[in-house]
């Protein structure tokens, strides 16, 4: 399994877009994570959960108690309104940083 | 939305510790177990899906550690585990536990005693409506002292005339004989205020009513009073039926229409009225002519008064100044020249605005002191640390070595310190109430009533004890924090217990010895000063000789004498007091000198011009007025410098005659002979006849003041002051006095009946302020001088303590005992000497304000600066004389063998 380390902020990013779609626990996020990026990207416990909190703090999302698809009880997070505008700003600033270095790139020669 | 999410989330972290904890468990357990159903599905055995699991997660302390940090409010987590372990270094090491708390303590006690005297005259609100909005008014005039008070008349332009003055009252305080059907008068002080009085400062009853609109407008119309609520309580039991009831005031029939309510002192701070009547009944109460209500310079009354809204005290000032313009003629021309009329916070006027300038000034001196010697008791705690932070090194490293952070290190030091500041905190308001207790012992006593029971203090004391303790928790703290937890405190754990600090940390306890000393020394100084002012005060000729005096007071108008059978009361009272075993001579006076009555009146030549428009003559000369018989001079023993006492010759039917005194003559005729002049006091002209040396006759510290006595005989007037010159011990006199007056009339009120000596030490315009002066600063400096000594013994003592090694090397390799000695004790005397004289520099500067608020002060008195240095000298000498003797005895065999 080809592991590629996260660029420093991206994880933040990754989370809130995981989150958009709705309320996830935190093995879900870092499931689909794994799942969408076709098992290339491995987001560590010991980085998801500060990550989780830190935003938690900052009131980018909420957490609530819920039920998990297999009946079990596991902690739901959701985005908030401070979230979604969060999102649309990484995600603006992502695309503009990965197309500068894509440009980079491919003019370099 | 965002920050409500944000407070919630603060609220649940604060109040859920333990529960966030258990839930973030729970999530780990979830996800865990989630993580091993993914693996059994890909087709891991069980034991292997567990295994992966597990070893994906890591250690589970770290992640929650991380966890913890991201969720925030991880400061909060610390310091309760900084105080808890806090608190058990503390019970730990009681020794150093208690000594750090008791030297905070004492600091800290001194700073708390002070600021509640500081806090009771500024910022003690009165109890009225809107205390902060209320300004009293008061006037500058260059030629007299105390011309803050205001006529009636002028009152009522003022209050009618200037925008800015909302709900202006007045009020004039002055004694009464009161009486109660049946019972005996007694002599109290009222208040004689406005009819508005009560309604402009919002005041309750407590039974009965106020003052009703109307009220109070004609004068002599309305005789009611309004009891105040202490007077009811301690002289009539708090009798309920009291209301309707009619007393008299100075014989005149009166009708308590109600009592006030319990807080209720009236609108001038620290005074304690027993009832008040309206102003308009001044001329009935007093025997005086209704012009007092009408003639402009009839100065008499107090005002103060509310903001209006949007105004302050400049433009107040500005409207006054408008309507002064117009109001100066009616005075007579020239009186009201250079007079400035103003208005000040209430707050800023205590106890008086003519004298309010001297009381901010004085608190900021002993301010200043205390937290000198706070400084020296955190200099003290701060060496302790110190030396123990050397001690603790191993336990820190022990700490850095598991992930402790410097900053966290350093937070839990300080928390340690801070703890002991709060503690001492406590212990010295604990402290500060036995001062305080022994201070009040010192308040001024007189005549007038004080409102003692309003003395008390605010929560701005609480407040203050609390900042100043964590101050001093955190200038302790600090320096020895940052020292202990500088450096790699990893290697430590490698080298043992190391020596610590080395050279650096040796550096800093010499500077806050030396700090200490030099502040000690300024403590000192001012200590010094202060009682050298106290002894010179004690040392001013008076004018008269105290000692073996005994003075009583009546007032005979106010009990309805009239003037014939005053007279022959009087005598038969001088006969009978002569008649007094022990009693050498006696004499009456109209003023007892250093009391709350100042009796200042205007004189001048008589051939000086009447201003025009009336207000006196041109070039008069304000001057403090006694009216004495014929054996005054005599027994109080005033020294006759040209001319004649006045004598049994001088009758009402002889020539009026006065005495002055040199002041006065140097004045009026100067580079002339003043026997055979004539001196215009009202509409007499009277000649002078004597002159007497000039003493102190309103206040101990007043500038040399031009004063003049009249004859009895001549000018009868009430009150009358006894003064009894006696050959034996005055206070075996006292008795006898009382017994002979209450023998005349049983219904006289007395006052003032003590010794001159105790009424100089104890009257507000006598000693007692240079006494708590000199007290004050005294203990202060000894308290001073008691940490400061603790410094340096602790200091020496412990650098021997470090030295012991090298100490033992020197005696092995041949040194003699003596040069330990001087090794020991000169290194303790260098800090000194530079302590000290860096303090005597500094001193200088304090000794300068000083001598501002002292008259007579010499700055640079030799006596007080040469026994401070010999003081500090001597005792320091000591301090480390014995720390020297143990390093002496220090066998090298023993302490290089220890090793």
């Amino acid at each position: 399994m080809s592991k590629i380390e996260l660029l420093q902020g991206t994880l933040d990013l990754l989370v809130l877009r995981v989150l958009n779609a709705g309320p996830m626990h935190g093995f879900g996020i870092a499931q689909k994570i794994h799942l969408l990026s076709s098992a290339a990207l491995r987001i560590e416990e010991g980085s998801l959960y500060p990550a989780l909190y830190r935003m938690e703090r900052k009131a980018w999302i909420v957490a609530e108690w819920g039920v998990s698809d297999n009946n079990r009880r596991a902690k739901f997070y959701q985005l908030t309104r401070a979230g979604r505008q969060q999102l649309a700003q990484e995600q603006a600033t992502w695309a503009r940083l990965s197309s500068a270095v894509g440009e980079v790139l491919a003019k370099a020669d | 939305m965002n920050w409500w999410l944000r407070l919630k989330h603060a609220v649940g972290t604060l109040s859920g510790r333990g529960r966030w904890e258990d839930e973030m468990a729970e999530e780990m357990r979830f996800h865990r177990d989630a993580q091993i159903e993914v693996n059994l599905a890909a087709g891991m055995t069980k034991s292997e899906a567990t295994r992966s699991a597990n070893l994906q997660f890591g250690p589970l302390d770290a992640m929650t550690e991380a966890g913890r940090d991201a969720r925030g409010f991880t400061w909060l987590t610390h310091l309760r585990q900084d105080l808890r372990y806090g608190v058990k270094m503390l019970f730990k090491h009681k020794g150093f536990t208690v000594v750090a708390v008791m030297t905070l303590a004492l600091g800290l006690s001194a700073n708390i005693t002070i600021f509640s005297m500081i806090d009771i005259f500024f910022f003690q609100p009165l109890e009225v409506r809107e205390p902060d909005r209320l300004v009293v008014m008061t006037r500058d005039d260059p030629e007299n002292q105390f011309a803050g008070a205001i006529s009636w008349a002028d009152y009522e332009d003022y209050r009618d005339e200037v925008p800015g003055l909302e709900h202006a009252i007045a009020s004039l305080m002055r004694p009464v004989h009161l009486s109660w059907p049946g019972q005996q008068p007694h002599r109290t002080w009222i208040e004689n205020v406005s009819g508005n009085y009560f309604s402009a400062l919002g005041a309750r009853p407590q039974l009965g009513r106020l003052f009703l609109p109307g009220e109070g407008e004609k004068p002599g119309a309305d005789p009611i009073v309004v009891l105040s609520f202490t007077y009811w309580r301690d002289r009539l039991g708090s009798d309920p039926s009291v209301i309707g009831r009619m007393m008299a005031i100075n014989g005149k029939p009166f009708e308590v229409v109600g009592v006030a309510a319990e807080k209720f002192n009236g609108a001038q701070w620290g005074l304690g009225p027993a009832g008040w009547v309206p102003a308009s009944m001044i001329s009935v109460l007093y025997g005086w002519p209704e012009s007092v209500f009408t003639d402009r310079n009839w100065g008499s009354f107090r005002i103060s008064s509310y903001l209006a809204p949007g105004y302050d005290v400049d433009r107040v000032g500005a409207e006054l100044a408008v309507v002064d313009q117009r109001l100066a003629p009616l005075h007579g021309v020239g009186t009201m020249d250079g007079v400035v009329t103003r208005v000040l916070p209430e707050q800023l006027a205590r106890p008086d605005p003519s004298i309010s300038g001297f009381l901010p000034l004085a608190a900021a001196v002993f301010l200043a002191l205390v937290l000198l010697i706070l400084l020296i008791a955190c200099a003290n705690v701060a060496n302790l640390l110190l030396a123990r932070a050397a001690s603790r090194r191993r336990e820190l490293g022990i700490r850095a070595a598991v992930g402790a952070s410097r900053g966290r290190l350093t937070r839990q030091l300080l928390t340690e310190s801070m703890l002991l500041a709060v503690i001492a905190g406590a212990v010295g308001w604990g402290l500060s109430y036995v001062a305080s207790a022994a201070l009040s012992g010192l308040s001024p006593s007189g005549d007038v009533p004080l409102a003692t029971e309003a003395v008390q203090g605010s929560a701005w004391i609480g407040i203050f004890a609390v900042a100043v303790s964590l101050l001093a928790g955190v200038v302790t703290g600090l320096l020895p924090a940052l020292r202990a937890t500088r450096g790699d405190l990893h290697a430590v754990m490698k080298a043992g217990s190391g020596p610590g600090g080395g050279g650096k940390s040796h550096w800093m306890r010499n500077a806050l010895v030396m700090s200490q000393i030099t502040f000690c020394t300024i403590v000192l100084i001012a200590g010094g000063l202060f009682m050298r002012s106290l002894s010179q005060a004690a040392e001013i000729p008076l004018g008269f000789d105290p000692q073996n005096l005994v003075t009583a007071s009546l007032d005979l108008d106010l009990q309805g004498y009239e003037r014939e059978r005053g007279k022959l009361f009087l005598k038969q009272l001088t006969e009978d007091l002569r008649a007094i075993p022990g009693v050498a001579s006696v004499a009456m006076a109209n003023v007892l000198p250093m009391s709350t009555v100042p009796g200042l009146r205007n004189v001048a030549d008589i051939n000086a011009p009447w201003r025009e428009g009336g207000g006196g003559r041109v070039g008069e000369v304000q001057a403090a007025s006694n009216i004495v018989d014929e054996h005054f001079i005599a027994t109080t023993r005033a020294t006759l410098l040209r001319g004649r006492s006045i004598t049994e010759q001088d009758t009402a039917e002889a020539p009026p005659v006065v005495v002055v005194n040199e002041a006065l003559a140097l004045k009026l005729w100067p580079g002339l002979d003043p026997l055979g002049q004539r001196l215009a006091f009202d509409d007499k002209s009277l000649e002078v006849i004597g002159v007497v040396s000039t003493g102190k006759y309103v206040m101990i510290s007043e500038a040399p003041r031009p004063a003049f006595m009249l004859a009895y005989a001549q000018s009868y007037n009430q009150p009358v002051t006894l003064f009894i010159r006696t050959q034996i011990d005055p206070v075996t006199v006292l008795p006898e006095v009382r017994r002979v007056l209450q023998r005349l009339d049983p219904q006289l009120p007395i006052y003032s009946a003590q010794t001159m000596e105790e009424h100089l030490r104890t009257a507000a315009f006598g000693f007692m302020p240079f006494r708590m002066a000199a007290y004050l600063s005294g203990a202060q400096g000894l308290v001073g001088l008691l940490l400061a000594i603790m410094g340096v013994y602790g200091v020496v003592a412990y650098s021997v303590s470090q030295r012991t090694r090298e100490i033992g090397i020197r005696l092995a390799l041949g040194a003699e005992r003596r040069d330990v000695f001087q090794l020991v004790v000169k290194g303790g005397l260098r800090l000194i000497i530079f302590g000290l004289g860096l303090g005597l520099v500094m001193s200088l500067g304090l000794s300068h304000v000083l001598a501002g608020l002292l008259v007579g002060l010499d700055p640079l008195d030799w006596p007080v600066f040469g026994s401070v240095t010999c003081l500090l000298l001597g005792i320091s000498f000591l301090a480390c004389y014995l720390p020297a003797r143990r390093a002496m005895a220090i066998d090298p065999a023993i302490t290089l063998k220890c090793e």
